[in-house]
């Protein structure tokens, strides 16, 4: 418990540091706090609920409305509001990103660990995994989970997550490896210290600060299949998200004329994953200077 | 020849994965793909005729049986071979994937170079934001993207499919090399450049730089070799190794978004294929095609890893 409190005070420490030698990091982080803010006040900063058919003046459906002050994105083919459902969306990504990054990076980290500190055939076993996780196609493997299990956000997080730990278990693995390597391992076995001790003591303390990026680029990927998904059309029914948007002016064909409703859904998208890679790029280079030139 | 095996395993393992998929999932197969109309002493009648009436391990050693035969079964909604239908997708993909990944390599190589070349200045910078900016959008946006823009507003390239409705298609030679085929290729292989672009470009500007201020380029220079010479002699041909390695994985990691691409273009390879047979629930046909697509990425994976041994000397297969 003590561990868990100082590392706890030392990684906020590092928090603050990271930022203020990344620039782009805090570029990043800004806007997450900004998309964050949008999230949370939704409904305050929108005139139209995400659903809501919206009309005219003189009581008319705004039909496929480019950008006007009433509608600064314009309106759907069903007179509903892009602005709405681009802000709305940002609640989904939000959760979506997290749940789904969460579940990588733990199974992934376990993973990771148990494959290095057993060692042998258990880790052998655990590497032909990843292998095998590596190449299978992960959109169609999703989409097929997904047509089995039911349109959801979270069937849709279990599909990515079942796949996607392969990376962070690859790399949790090789930290694992040369941490066990090292002097204090070694002393904390001479002085007995048991299998789980050293490693809930010693080793997932220290590749904590390598999980944390993994969080951070899990949800990039997360938003980004997600995004894949419901433009397949298996996105969730009941979940306003960008993908959904976009899947939405893809089927009713009105890419043709509706320009604003591709394009600001997608932008909302570019930006909040860029603001996701932007932050895991900072704390990445803090833990391997050698980047830096990146 | 041990990569080659842990390739074969991989692949036995995806076979196996592929069918624990379809069959261990909540729902029988048929209740899925069948009218629910069908009568029961008929639905008996067609599980039977795909073998799902037997127990699991029987089933599995005579889906084995067939793969090994390259019989995949027949498809529901097209009553044909499912082999025949990926026989004459699988090309469109290949062509598709091969076109774009060639260009983005290509120009990955011939930026990376004018990026070291004008380094630390605005050109250099310039193209490094656009990189990190171009590796957050989802790939089907982009497609959506050109569509709207190139191909609805400007009328330049046509919105998706393969050819223009009644082309006449004679022979192999006649189907692909054409104008109207690499006229319809463009806006796909567009967005395969701009999605795929910033990875390798910033990993080879990143290699180059290192090889920059490594010692055998001094030594290089100290001899009076001409800056053009130790650019392409020196550094960009020992940056190209990494490039290699990290474009299997690359490579691999993108089959899958070909679902989403083909289905923006309407593009008929294998990733369209899965699509559509999920939507229309001709489940051998996905069985099929997803197979397939977990093959390629191993046999990818596998041809860099040669190659890469091929030219590091270092590395030996054993």
């Amino acid at each position: 418990m003590a561990a868990l409190a100082t590392w706890t005070s030392r990684s906020l420490q590092r928090q603050v540091r990271v930022f203020r030698r990344d620039r782009l990091g805090l570029v990043g982080l800004i806007g997450l706090v900004c998309y964050a803010l949008v999230a949370i006040l939704s409904p305050y900063i929108t005139a139209y609920g995400p659903d809501e058919i919206t009309r005219d003046s003189d009581g008319s459906v705004s039909v496929t409305q480019p950008p006007s002050s009433r509608h600064p994105f314009g309106t759907t083919n069903m007179g509903r509001d892009v602005w709405s459902g681009v802000v709305y969306g940002t609640r989904t990504a939000f959760i979506v990103g997290a749940v789904t990054a969460l579940a990588i990076t733990a199974l992934g980290t376990a993973i990771g660990i148990i494959s290095a500190f057993f060692g042998r055939w258990v880790d052998e076993l655990c590497m032909r995994v990843v292998d095998i996780c590596y190449s299978l196609p992960l959109e169609p493997f999703v989409i097929i989970i997904v047509s089995f299990t039911g349109p959801s956000i979270w069937t849709i997080s279990f599909g990515t997550t079942l796949l996607m730990w392969r990376s962070s278990a690859r790399v949790i693995r090789a930290e694992t490896l040369s941490i066990a390597k090292e002097p204090f391992v070694e002393a904390a076995r001479a002085i007995g210290a048991s299998n789980s001790r050293i490693l809930w003591a010693h080793i997932l303390p220290n590749v904590m600060p390598i999980s944390t990026i993994y969080i951070a680029i899990g949800a990039g990927w997360a938003v980004l299949v997600e995004a894949n998904v419901s433009f397949l059309g298996y996105g969730d029914p009941h979940a306003i998200s960008w993908g959904r948007l976009l899947n939405q002016v893809f089927v009713t064909g009105m890419m043709r004329h509706a320009w604003w409703w591709v394009l600001f859904p997608g932008l909302a998208l570019m930006l909040f994953v860029t603001c996701i890679f932007f932050v895991s790029r900072a704390y990445e280079r803090e833990l391997n200077p050698q980047l830096k030139e990146l | 020849m041990r990569r080659c095996v842990t390739g074969l395993i991989t692949v036995f393992a995806i076979a196996s994965i592929t069918f624990l998929l379809f069959r261990l999932l909540p729902g029988d197969p048929t209740t899925a793909m069948l009218s629910p109309m069908l009568p029961p002493d008929e639905r008996q009648q067609v599980r039977a005729e795909f073998g799902l009436d037997r127990p699991l391990s029987e089933q599995y050693l005579f889906y084995l049986r067939n793969l090994l035969r390259g019989e995949l079964g027949r498809s529901f909604a097209r009553r044909r071979p499912v082999i025949e239908i990926l026989g004459e997708r699988m090309p469109n993909t290949l062509i598709l994937a091969a076109v774009g990944f060639g260009l983005t390599y290509l120009l990955a190589i011939v930026l990376s170079v004018v990026m070291i070349a004008n380094i630390n200045t605005w050109i250099d910078s310039t193209l490094t934001a656009i990189c990190l900016l171009l590796r957050s959008p989802p790939v089907f946006w982009i497609g959506s993207m050109l569509i709207t823009f190139l191909a609805f507003r400007l009328r330049w390239f046509p919105i998706g499919n393969m050819r223009t409705a009644g082309y006449p298609e004679t022979g192999w030679l006649g189907m692909y090399c054409n104008w109207d085929f690499a006229w319809h290729l463009a806006l796909p292989v567009f967005a395969v450049v701009i999605y795929e672009l910033s990875f390798p470009l910033l990993l080879l500007r990143n290699a180059m730089m290192r090889h920059l201020m490594s010692d055998h380029v001094r030594t290089a220079r100290a001899k009076g070799l001409r800056e053009s010479t130790i650019l392409a002699r020196h550094v960009l041909r020992n940056s190209l190794l990494p490039l290699i390695a990290s474009a299997s994985i690359s490579i691999g990691l993108s089959l899958g978004g070909f679902a989403v691409l083909e289905f923006v273009f309407s593009w008929p390879g294998l990733g369209l294929t899965i699509v559509e047979g999920i939507s229309s629930r001709d489940y051998p046909v996905v069985q099929g095609a997803f197979l397939l697509m977990g093959v390629l990425v191993v046999l990818v994976s596998l041809v860099a890893d040669l190659l890469y041994a091929a030219l590091d000397p270092r590395i030996t297969y054993r």
